[in-house]
């Protein structure tokens, strides 16, 4: 059983996605910002992250970064959901370290497939 | 779109979910909108920007394509203040102020009939467009070698449309790169902002290809900037959370605090709180039986140990857990206090005066029937300080103020009571006008009237039927103000008085028990009869033959360490004659409406918590009670409303005399 943590500021986006990932037997963990997710992956062992990127106390993209950066938790594989398309900031994003930067609204066939693969390709 | 992945259960309880979290995102929006105004702050502005964006983002999710479109547009106009791209002025914040209660409003839709088709928005989407069109004037101006990103020309008619050209040709082409660049997620890409320079089109964001466009140019270095990577974790390292970088009222987003929250349904607590009542009632007799019983068998009282204990044990349980459950309904009185500066805000363009708000004490927690129940009467208050206390600049300088008048809210405990302020410093109260008023109207009689100190009469404001405002505006004016805001606070059990010096200062005070449901009272003796008296009004108790009465203009005073205090005879008020001698023994000095009395009573039996009961449909007209309770001993007593009898009081004398 795969352990997913969601980092999004939006309890709702938290629920929405949890309800989503568990429908397919996901174990789902939620952090509201950045900081609070890096506690949580020290805390409990994690398969996959989705993080949003705007959010209040460390942004999606520093925790990417802080992710990356860390022992144990560095090859994580990383989703980041954001509503901009900007081609900037998904270079940026793919830079810092994320696996795959999906835009908003979210469909939930397509986001279960690529957890699938995301995961599969874990060694 | 996630419909089919939830059971409509599941789908219901998000949608609840999604109304809350959106209302207080769009309360906290319009707050912070209100800040900016005057005081500008990019991280201020970065919150407002994300809770729009998160309402949009969740609302398109949910499928309520209007309320998505309009969080949108907002947040488009958001996002070019946010880049600098122009700097808004008063008509931008009213627009957007607009938006968010129009946002709102569909959240609100949502909640009751689970759509947000309801409302037409169109008005409010186009002048949200036409801000952008202005944005995007002052951008393309604002080119011009002088630094000068805040150049807002008035948008004029003709040029709008050039304006609607240029964003299209200049929102092609961005989406064309869109697609180049994201074309490895394989969807194909709509050129939204073309899109949206057509005009709304709801279900554009429900029906959305996978991964569709979302316009929202986000730059880059903004979303970077704050800490690095490796300062972020040796933060974490070291247990320091990185507040720093958050402002003061940064939203209520503690690291890791959610989580350990539960939302609960208030008709829950309320039943909690209920039941919790009925436990004190249990207890009260428990130890009432305890007493009784260690009474009788003295001598052998080790063999009531047992009992004792437990009583004892059940007592202190009883209270921490109606402590607890009072504490669980408390809320910060700034659920009201953050609505004023937008109040201020309306009010003071409505009224053409210039006002600054200050608000003090918005930690201050009451329990959260109360707050809501408060709302109306402040909402009142502070209209009337607008409209009739604070000056127009012009009336200000001519008396050598400040043209901008001064508005000021205060929340603190005091004791078991909590006290809200309302202060001005406009015109105040003409205390003669007042009288003038009322005798005009015949609401007093003149020897009352002339009886009565300089605060009693200012207090007259308080009276139903009347009003001194020179002109009746839309709500102030009509002389169903002031009475009915004192009939609300005194149905909370709560007390409100005023304080003014003329052509100075207005002070309205507020006083609210912290909870509805249970009171400390002090359970005194009228006549042959049992009554409890709200502890928090009492001052202290004084034995009558220790004391001085005197009879001052056919009214008795007591004279306590110097100081006058008028009697009333709760016997006399209460009309419970007695046939025995026994005389009153105890004088119960009170505070009460800011004055301090003496009440006179046969005897004070004690203290004791009390569980209020009103005293239901048919009896509420009754005069002097609160409501009622039941002892220890299953007896039912009357709770007495010491103010309404010490307001009544004048009147009651007249009619004595």
């Amino acid at each position: 059983m795969s352990r997913v943590l969601i980092v999004d500021d939006s309890r709702v986006t938290r629920r929405l996605l949890s309800s989503i990932l568990k429908s397919d037997g996901y174990v789902v963990d939620e952090a509201e910002n950045g900081l609070d997710a890096l506690e949580k992956l020290s805390a409990v062992k994690t398969d996959l992250i989705i993080a949003d990127l705007n959010m209040p106390n460390m942004d999606g993209m520093t925790f990417v970064r802080s992710v990356r950066e860390a022992p144990y938790v560095r090859d994580i594989p990383i989703v980041m959901l954001t509503v901009s398309s900007d081609k900037g900031l998904r270079k940026e994003a793919m830079a810092a370290g994320t696996d795959v930067f999906m835009t908003k609204p979210i469909n939930p066939a397509r986001l279960l497939g690529t957890l699938k693969s995301l995961l599969k390709e874990k060694p | 779109m996630a419909n089919e992945y939830l059971e409509s259960d599941e789908l219901k309880e998000i949608i609840d979910d999604f109304v809350l979290e959106s209302r207080d995102l769009m309360e906290g929006a319009i707050q912070d909108l209100v800040t900016i105004e005057t005081n500008p702050d990019a991280e201020i502005l970065n919150r407002i920007f994300r809770g729009v964006h998160t309402v949009k983002g969740t609302s398109s999710f949910l499928g309520f394509s209007t309320l998505s479109t309009l969080a949108h547009r907002a947040e488009d106009v958001l996002g070019k203040m946010r880049k600098g791209d122009f700097v808004p002025d008063d008509s931008t914040t009213d627009v957007l102020l607009n938006a968010c209660d129009a946002i709102k409003a569909l959240i609100e839709d949502i909640a009751v009939v689970g759509n947000d088709g309801q409302i037409d928005v169109s008005e409010i989407l186009q002048r949200l467009e036409e801000v952008n069109e202005r944005a995007e004037s002052g951008l393309s101006a604002s080119e011009a070698p002088a630094q000068e990103p805040a150049v807002h020309e008035p948008v004029l008619e003709p040029q709008a449309e050039e304006t609607v050209k240029k964003t299209k040709q200049k929102g092609g082409t961005r989406a064309e790169k869109n697609i180049s660049g994201t074309s490895d997620e394989g969807s194909a890409k709509k050129p939204s902002k073309a899109k949206k320079s057509q005009g709304p089109k709801p279900g554009d964001e429900v029906k959305a290809q996978p991964g569709g466009v979302d316009e929202t140019a986000m730059p880059a270095q903004e979303v970077v900037e704050t800490t690095t990577a490796e300062t972020a974790f040796e933060k974490i390292a070291m247990q320091e959370p990185a507040s720093a970088q958050t402002p003061k009222q940064a939203q209520p987003a503690a690291v890791s605090k959610e989580e350990q929250t539960v939302r609960v349904d208030v008709k829950k607590l309320d039943e909690l709180m209920n039941l919790v009542g009925e436990l004190v009632l249990g207890k009260n007799r428990l130890m009432m039986v305890n007493h009784t019983m260690r009474n009788r068998t003295e001598k052998e009282e080790h063999r009531l140990d047992n009992l004792n204990d437990v009583t004892n044990y059940v007592e202190i349980i009883t209270n921490d857990l109606q402590a607890a459950v009072m504490r669980a309904r408390l809320v910060p009185v700034s659920k009201l206090f953050n609505k004023v500066p937008r109040l201020v805000r309306d009010l003071s363009s409505e009224f053409g005066k210039k006002v600054d708000i200050a608000i003090e004490g918005e930690e201050t927690e009451l329990d959260k029937s109360l707050i809501e129940a408060l709302h109306d009467p402040l909402v009142h208050i502070i209209r009337n300080s607008l409209d009739h206390g604070i000056e127009t600049p012009e009336e200000r300088k001519a008396k050598g103020k400040e043209p901008k008048g001064h508005l000021s809210l205060k929340a603190y405990s005091e004791g078991n009571q909590v006290v809200i302020e309302i202060f001005d410093d406009g015109k105040g109260v003409n205390v003669g006008n007042v009288i003038k008023k009322v005798r005009e109207k015949g609401l007093m009689e003149e020897a009352e009237l002339n009886a009565l100190s300089r605060k009693d009469a200012m207090n007259l404001i308080f009276i139903p039927g009347l009003s001194t405002a020179q002109k009746i505006t839309s709500v102030s004016g009509r002389g169903v103000g002031m009475d009915v805001v004192r009939k609300n606070i005194e149905k909370m059990n709560g007390q409100v008085y005023i304080d003014s010096e003329e052509d100075q200062w207005t002070r309205l005070t507020i006083k609210l028990p912290l909870t509805l449901a249970i009171m400390k009272a002090l359970i005194v003796q009228v006549a042959k009869e049992f009554f409890a008296i709200p502890l928090s009004i009492v001052v202290e108790l004084v034995k009558l033959q220790d004391t001085k009465v005197k009879t001052v203009d056919k009214n008795e005073v007591v004279v306590l360490r110097d100081r006058i205090i008028p009697l009333v005879n709760l016997g006399e008020v209460l009309d419970s004659s007695t046939d025995d001698e026994q005389q009153d023994s105890s004088i119960i000095i009170c505070n009460v409406l800011d004055k301090t009395i003496g009440l006179k009573v046969r005897s004070v039996i004690g203290q004791e918590e009390v569980v209020i009961k009103p005293l239901g449909e048919f009896l509420r007209h009754v005069k002097w009670v609160g409501g009622a309770t039941i002892r220890g001993d299953g007896k039912v007593i009357l709770i007495l409303d010491i103010t309404t009898i010490i307001s009544g009081l004048n009147k009651h004398k007249s009619v004595a005399a």
